[in-house]
């Protein structure tokens, strides 16, 4: 237990501190990118993992957050010429509200039942996008702005910190909520939805609750990617990318707060790396996602802390000798 | 004498199967009610009833003068009935001291003197402190969804089959701890099936059958009733 408490300490302020350089080496506008949209995934993947990792409610509907987000930000910026941080309260906002009303249909509904409604949502959704003349029917929207900088719109390097400050402030909050007794009672909810009754946890409240929390979490990161790519149509914000969002957060680790960091990178960078290969990305994503949960049922970083315990007490069989030959 | 737990005329269903069928019984304050029974005589969903995570379909419950029968179990619990489910229900992923901490829950003060409480009269527990619930025995974790249900510092306390599938030595520890209880002056409701325990610590005895009260009285008479001694005690 102390021991991987002291290895935070050295390990988070030394992770932060390697994103706040990385984005100094990038370079090119294509790095930017694979960088800025690691950001937006780690920020939608935290939020799932609360929903799915520490509270175990599966939602196929991420990516209509995810899009809310977005439409709102680029409609707000483009037609309203509203300044972005007042697009993405109003995202957070509005997310809060819709993460409510589908929320509460999990009260009622759980496993494959609540998959069926939330993917229904997501397609509902979508099927608006498309159709609305208010959100650019399928062509969707173009020459949505970035974000003013004193007077000047933002370049690819202050995008990426500003990311980078959503992600850090994302992480903070899970990380926050996680360690107080509203995150133990998430995960009594989680454990044994009867006992957790049974202590007196008002499980309907939090289950609404931590819903609107991880909509909140996919629309922020919606309003940053909306802006950041300038050009958004309905496609982006498919059930499919509901599948992509819950693959990064198994794939990383369920539960664990650090793994929606390694889930979105290592997604982010097999999307571009897979990209030739389009539709077929999502075959490879199940099989992953198979292989994962078989091999490492904790997800990546489950499997990284276990060879790490592993090192440490390989490391100290092997001293132990060596003190004793001192002697 | 004033009841602090009163079940008026309670029926309640699963859907078209009534499993409780208009039952009334009553707990004075400071006492250990026991209610046996067969397997699916409706003694289990008597407690959920109680606790109010099944509502009634009929009737009313009474608990300290006030009428609970429509309360969300969280303010049921707040009011200062604890509940431990049937089969062991603990946080199997968080650690023992977590699932304490759980069973405070809805406390706001502090709380160390029960941790220490529960650690004194199950010393297994302290030791296991830091281990996951799910990792623990059967007769642990029956152990430790006493000692959380204890954490809320309740008036009533309602026991659902504390002895299921624990060997004859568990059982023993755990009915002892029921009595010590007792004998601070809790209230409780015990459901058993082990007619026998149930006996040697309750005051007053109700039997259920099919979903009906059957039989009701004081503890020592009813272990002199024929029908309890053949079908429940097995002389």
């Amino acid at each position: 237990m102390k021991n991987t408490n002291n290895s935070a300490k050295v390990l988070v302020p030394l992770t932060a501190g390697l994103a706040l350089m990385v984005p100094l080496f990038l370079g090119n506008n294509y790095y930017y990118d694979i960088f800025i949209m690691a950001g937006i995934y780690t920020i939608i993947g935290s939020g799932m993992n609360l929903l799915l990792g520490f509270t175990g409610q599966l939602s196929m509907g991420h990516a209509a957050f995810y899009g809310f987000g977005a439409y709102i930000t680029a409609i707000g910026m483009k037609s309203y010429g509203l300044p972005f941080w007042l697009c993405v309260i109003l995202a957070v906002g509005f997310c809060f509200a819709m993460g409510m009303l589908l929320g509460s249909t999990s009260c009622k509904l759980s496993g494959i039942f609540l998959v069926v409604v939330t993917t229904g949502f997501n397609t509902v959704v979508n099927l608006i996008m498309v159709n609305w003349e208010f959100t650019g029917r399928s062509f969707g929207i173009p020459g949505i702005p970035k974000p003013d900088w004193f007077g000047s719109p933002m370049n690819k390097l202050q995008y990426c910190y500003l990311v980078l400050a959503f992600v850090f402030l994302a992480l903070f909050v899970s990380y926050r909520v996680v360690h107080s007794k509203t995150g133990r009672a998430f995960q009594a909810m989680r454990d044994n939805a009867i006992a957790a009754r049974s202590v007196g946890v008002n499980v309907n409240k939090y289950k609404l609750l931590v819903f609107a929390v991880s909509a909140v979490y996919a629309g922020v990161a919606g309003a940053l990617y909306a802006s950041n790519i300038g050009y958004i149509s309905p496609t982006s914000f498919t059930s499919n990318v509901s599948v992509t969002i819950i693959t990064m957060t198994v794939l990383g680790g369920l539960g664990d707060l650090c793994g929606c960091i390694v889930g979105a990178v290592v997604v982010g960078v097999l999307m571009e790396a897979l990209r030739e290969f389009g539709d077929y990305q999502l075959t490879l994503y199940g099989v992953l996602i198979v292989v994962i949960l078989i091999f490492m049922p904790k997800g990546l970083m489950g499997g990284l802390r276990s060879l790490y315990r592993r090192l440490c007490s390989l490391v100290s069989r092997r001293r132990t000798p060596a003190k004793q030959e001192e002697v | 004498m004033e009841h602090v737990l009163s079940v008026e005329q309670v029926s309640a269903a699963y859907g078209s199967i009534r499993a409780l069928k208009e039952v009334s019984l009553h707990v004075d304050r400071g006492e250990c009610v026991a209610i046996i029974g067969a397997n699916g005589a409706g003694k289990s969903t008597l407690m959920k009833v109680i606790s109010g995570l099944l509502p009634a379909s009929s009737g009313t419950i009474r608990y300290e003068g006030s009428d609970i029968t429509k309360w969300p179990t969280h303010k049921i619990v707040a009011a200062g009935i604890a509940q431990v489910p049937e089969g062991r229900q603990v946080f199997s992923e968080l650690s023992v001291l977590d699932n304490l901490k759980m069973g405070a829950y809805q406390r706001k003060d502090d709380i160390q003197p029960e941790i220490d409480t529960a650690f004194q009269t199950f010393p297994i527990l302290e030791k296991r402190m830091h281990q996951m619930a799910g990792s623990l025995s059967g007769g642990e974790q029956q152990m430790l969804a006493m000692s959380r249900a204890l954490m809320s510092k309740p008036k009533l306390l309602l026991l659902d089959e504390p002895s299921m599938g624990l060997s004859p030595l568990l059982v023993k520890t755990v009915f002892d701890t029921v009595r010590r209880l007792h004998e601070s002056g809790l209230s409780i409701v015990l459901v058993e099936q082990n007619a026998r325990m149930a006996l040697s610590v309750a005051d007053r005895l109700y039997v259920l059958a099919t979903g009906q009260i059957e039989l009701e009285g004081n503890a020592e008479e009813l272990q002199q009733d024929p029908r309890v001694r053949d079908i429940y005690l097995g002389i």
